[in-house]
């Protein structure tokens, strides 16, 4: 290469970092970070449902009563696949002996119901298989039945906690 | 009869010489020329939990968060005058982030010194230089708000996050 071609070939590369040079940016950072909390809550609508059995045909059991009209249940939850919910059931003390109270829910999109399930003061799955989900007024159905060996039970009242939890 | 050779090569050497000359005036100019410096200070870390459901259980998640007006404040310093205009770009680099959020950025204040324009509307903050603001002379703290949309119970719960590139450019 001959020394005019060098002294061309420099001068180009001169150039280009002159360009370089006005219009190369100078920078700085900043960061944002946020945090999705998991979010598990649920809400039962209605204060108090009242059930009472007072009939029975003649040789059978008592009637069983149903009310279906009553309370419904809210949930959200961010949960994934992997991290999936079940909502379970207990009242605070025992049934009367002969006393049986099922409830049934009804499952938000995804999810399973286990259908009608006794209630009692352990705590049973009513719904499995919870992901991602935001929805009210999921029907809660209750029903309440008696044997006649029960006799006549005395009005009490029971709470109902619904719990959305870990399946595993 | 004389060789034309060695007069060739003094011709040569000559040019190389002149050339090498420029070339190192050049250099010298280049690195002579000011750079346009920016300094932004803040940053921004929203935490999204229960308590932003937009109506409690079984409602969804506000999907839209603000930071505040002046969570972000940008300088810039060694212009060459009020002739010396510029623009700043902004993009992000991400770490771990969800597809589903996006992030924006707004210019709420003019700051103090020369002239700015531009970026009064969100501008999405992507991958790729966005265009933010422009604007000539030294300015001191235009301040800046950040934006996260798409927000949902869809994103699963954890941290995410992004650091944010502004550079100035000497237009």
């Amino acid at each position: 290469m001959t020394g005019r071609r060098v002294g061309i070939v420099l001068l180009t590369a001169a150039l280009v970092s002159l360009s370089i040079g006005v219009y190369g940016g100078n920078s700085d950072t900043i960061t944002v970070n946020y945090e999705v909390q998991a979010i598990n809550e649920i809400t039962i609508s209605a204060a108090s449902v009242t059930l009472t059995v007072s009939t029975a045909t003649a040789g059978s059991q008592p009637d069983s009563v149903t009310d279906n009209s009553t309370a419904t249940y809210a949930l959200t939850t961010n949960s994934t696949t992997a991290d999936s919910k079940k909502i379970t059931a207990a009242i605070d003390t025992a049934m009367p002996s002969g006393v049986t109270l099922y409830l049934t829910l009804a499952a938000p999109t995804g999810a399973t119901s286990t259908g009608e399930t006794e209630i009692t003061n352990v705590a049973a799955s009513v719904v499995t298989a919870i992901e991602a989900v935001a929805e009210s007024g999921l029907v809660m159905t209750f029903k309440l039945s008696a044997t006649v060996s029960s006799g006549v039970v005395a009005s009490a009242a029971k709470t109902l906690t619904l719990t959305l939890t870990d399946v595993s | 009869m004389r060789s034309p050779r060695p007069q060739a090569s003094r011709r040569s050497l000559r040019s190389f010489a002149v050339l090498g000359t420029v070339v190192v005036v050049l250099t010298q100019a280049v690195e002579a020329l000011p750079a346009i410096v920016l300094v932004c200070t803040g940053s921004w870390s929203p935490v999204i939990g229960a308590a932003d459901l937009v109506a409690g259980a079984g409602s969804a998640l506000r999907s839209t968060y603000e930071s505040a007006t002046d969570q972000i404040s940008v300088t810039i310093s060694d212009t060459a005058g009020s002739g010396d205009a510029w623009r700043v770009d902004v993009r992000r680099v991400d770490g771990t982030w969800n597809d589903d959020v996006n992030l924006w950025i707004v210019r709420t204040s003019d700051g103090t010194g020369g002239a700015v324009t531009g970026g009064t509307s969100y501008v999405q903050v992507t991958t790729s230089d966005q265009t933010f603001f422009s604007g000539s002379d030294d300015v001191s703290d235009i301040t800046c708000r950040l934006r996260l949309t798409g927000v949902s119970i869809a994103v699963p719960p954890g941290s995410y996050g992004t650091t944010v590139w502004l550079t100035v450019v000497d237009t």
